[in-house]
């Protein structure tokens, strides 16, 4: 889990470009949006497709959307749960 | 009464070097790559506005011209926002962002269109991050032109000051091509007269717009 905590990093900050974030200022608990990294609804978009293209998952029901992206934890999790690479 | 315009601050940034009123105020060497340039600019001036890593080359480039101009004369509280126009020109639009989207769509195996791209496949873009960084809510507009013509910047931008559509003007060219290897930028600030603080103004006119211009085609023959 950590692992895959401290891959997803890197893909944001590399696919957001997140130039003055370094690795360890992500916590992995903090919220994503609004506070923690402050990121906004273009942001949000390029994490869905973040997960589509180097994990092959797509959120179905936009109401787990919400769920789903509140933290790099909550995220990483729901890849665990769902990727079936 | 009719007014007497002016050029009261101007910027050139080309062949790796950036001129504020004709002063150098930052120079990389020539073998830089534009993306690097600009960050190194920015970083050089420190400039804190996070979104600009997430900007293309060409609203980079806008925003670090219009950036260091009004850190020199902010026109911004100067006057009240909607009466500061923004009018840029360039000949390649955003064709280098364009070209980023592109790629990313033309395989049909690995369609992935990237959202952070796509919000910048349009050259207005730019006006928009110089207008948001400002709260500049006056007149916009970008035109396209094969070269630099200061006829249609100035023919235009008299029009806006005459009809009272603005006070002050950020005009300019901001051009950055296909590949992204080639840029310049020619911006400068248009205010009355009786506004301006410094006596190293000209008069608005084709003219000294041009002239202003063409040290960027001095800058390539002097590197």
């Amino acid at each position: 889990m950590d692992e895959l905590i401290n891959k997803l990093k890197s893909e944001i900050i590399e696919v957001l470009k997140l130039e003055d974030i370094e690795h360890d200022d992500i916590d992995a608990e903090a919220p994503l949006f609004q506070e923690g990294l402050g990121l906004d609804s273009i942001d949000a978009l390029e994490l869905i497709v973040l997960l589509e293209k180097n994990y092959g998952l797509r959120i179905e029901d936009s109401k787990d959307g919400r769920k789903v992206f509140f933290s790099v934890k909550s995220l990483a999790e729901y890849i665990r749960l769902h990727n079936k690479g | 009464m009719i007014e007497n315009y002016k050029i009261s601050n101007s910027i050139i940034i080309g062949q790796n070097k950036i001129l504020l009123d004709g002063e150098a105020v930052f120079a990389e060497e020539q073998d830089v790559q534009l993306p690097d340039f600009l960050k190194n600019a920015y970083r050089n001036f420190e400039i804190k506005e996070p979104k600009f890593f997430k900007m293309d080359l060409l609203c980079k480039l806008a925003f670090l011209s219009a950036e260091l101009l009004l850190q020199k004369n902010n026109i911004a509280e100067k006057y009240v926002k909607d009466e500061i126009a923004v009018i840029l020109s360039g000949a390649s639009s955003c064709l280098n962002i364009d070209l980023k989207h592109y790629d990313s769509i033309v395989d049909k195996e690995n369609y992935f269109p990237s959202p952070a791209v796509f919000v910048y496949t349009l050259p207005n873009i730019m006006l928009g991050e110089i207008c948001i960084r400002h709260k500049i809510t006056g007149e916009n507009i970008y035109f396209n032109s094969q070269k630099f013509s200061p006829e249609l910047l100035h023919s235009y931008g008299i029009a806006i000051l005459d009809e009272k559509k603005a006070s002050a003007l950020i005009l300019g060219w901001v051009e950055v091509n296909l590949a992204g290897t080639v840029f310049e930028s020619f911006v400068c600030l248009v205010e009355n007269d009786h506004s301006i603080n410094n006596n190293n103004f000209v008069n608005f006119e084709t003219y000294n717009l041009n002239k202003l211009y063409q040290n960027l085609e001095k800058m390539k023959w002097t590197s």
